[in-house]
């Protein structure tokens, strides 16, 4: 079957009747999003992993009870973001860090815990620019609080509108507005900072 | 040249997510003031280089070991859902309670009664013995049948396998007599009883269950 040309709706209606197929499919088209996204939370290659495959086990043994009305990438997202946040809350707040697992002793352990950017078909001296930005920005995006974070990976690196965005928080649209808006702040400020 | 725009909406202008009235008031102040436009292309900037943040992968082999931990559902068979339909039909004529199921058991047990006492009324009298009775019965239901279902059920009755049963039954009642009667009720009732039962205990009593799966909603 060419999973290709279905929604996730129809994904997931084949995944309902059995088939494994459609299971690898609903991972595959949500495997990068999810990780990305778990990833800039947590600032750990290792527990990132863990926590990616938590979330679509959590997902894909829960799809029988998963209600079409709600959109399918809200509810993965939410998932992925509660798992993300469990971590957190357990983690102590000073050992989050742009450069690898706070773990990480050696050189070797840090460059393991730490993710570099595929090329995306750029020239070398646009790839190396680029990542150089990227990795300032990351940079920044680590010393800002979780919930200004999630909300703007959510709204400028995941595309999603704040109404989703309201639904994958769980917190009210309003609320929404008032991290993203912070956020942004706070990630000028940090970028101002770390730019000298 | 009127007061600044606020952050925010010089942020919602830079992401094109003003209002008309609000956009057109933002961007004629913007011609105007060389410091809010820098601070606009300055989020502009910072929007676009967030979108271009690359997505990133997990290692190879991610989907296998994700799929190596889930619980593939089993295929329902197409008559599943006549047999669910079944079960709800069923469910909806099962007491639900101790006194349905006594109720239940009185309609079982009435009839049975009734028919124990209208044979022990019966065979209270001299003149009729169990064979008699049987005889009697016998002819009745046989001419009864031929007169309804004609040809076709006088031929079954005729057969080698029909005909073996009724001198059975004819023997069994003949030789048992009145405590073989009785002991062939009390037999009825005690298997009907225990049916029941099992019927009660293993089939429509729900036992609690606790779900492995962890419930989400939004």
């Amino acid at each position: 079957m060419n999973y290709a040309e279905l929604t996730d709706q129809q994904v997931i209606e084949q995944a309902r009747r059995g088939r494994e197929s459609a299971f690898r499919e609903l991972v595959r088209r949500y495997e990068r999003p999810v990780f990305s996204l778990i990833y800039r939370l947590v600032r750990d290659r290792e527990k990132a992993e863990d926590l990616a495959q938590e979330t679509f086990i959590k997902v894909l043994n829960a799809l029988d009870r998963y209600d079409p009305g709600y959109k399918f990438s809200s509810w993965i997202f939410k998932i992925a973001h509660n798992t993300a946040l469990d971590l957190l809350r357990r983690k102590e707040p000073e050992t989050l860090s742009i450069h690898g697992s706070p773990h990480a002793r050696t050189d070797a352990e840090i460059e393991a815990s730490t993710i570099t950017p595929e090329s995306g078909g750029e020239n070398p001296e646009q790839y190396t620019a680029n990542r150089e930005t990227g990795a300032i920005i990351e940079q920044a995006m680590a010393r800002i609080r979780p919930e200004y974070r999630t909300a703007i990976l959510l709204c400028h690196v995941e595309g999603r509108p704040y109404e989703e965005i309201a639904v994958i928080m769980d917190v009210p649209l309003g609320t929404v507005k008032t991290f993203i808006h912070r956020g942004r702040n706070e990630l000028k400020r940090e970028l101002e900072h770390l730019r000298g | 040249m009127g007061t600044h725009p606020d952050t925010e909406r010089l942020q919602g202008y830079a992401e094109t997510a003003l209002p008309e009235g609000e956009r057109v008031v933002v961007e004629s102040h913007l011609q105007a003031c060389a410091r809010c436009s820098a601070e606009v292309e300055e989020w502009r900037s910072l929007f676009l280089a967030l979108a271009a943040l690359p997505p990133l992968a997990p290692s190879a082999g991610f989907v296998d070991r994700v799929m190596a931990r889930v619980q593939l559902p089993v295929a329902a068979p197409a008559w599943a859902p006549l047999i669910r339909r079944a079960g709800e039909l069923l469910a909806r004529v099962v007491p639900q309670s101790t006194a349905g199921w006594a109720l239940a058991a009185a309609f079982v047990a009435l009839p049975l009664l009734l028919g124990g006492g209208l044979l022990v009324w019966l065979f209270s009298h001299e003149y009729l013995t169990p064979a008699t009775l049987w005889t009697f019965l016998n002819e009745r239901a046989a001419s009864g049948l031929q007169s309804l279902g004609g040809a076709a059920i006088a031929a079954l009755l005729q057969t080698q396998a029909v005909a073996w049963l009724v001198a059975t039954v004819r023997q069994l009642i003949a030789t048992a007599g009145m405590s073989g009667i009785g002991a062939l009720a009390a037999g009825g009732a005690l298997m009907t009883t225990l049916s029941m039962w099992i019927l009660y205990q293993y089939l429509f009593r729900t036992p609690t269950r606790e779900s492995n799966h962890v419930s989400y909603s939004l």
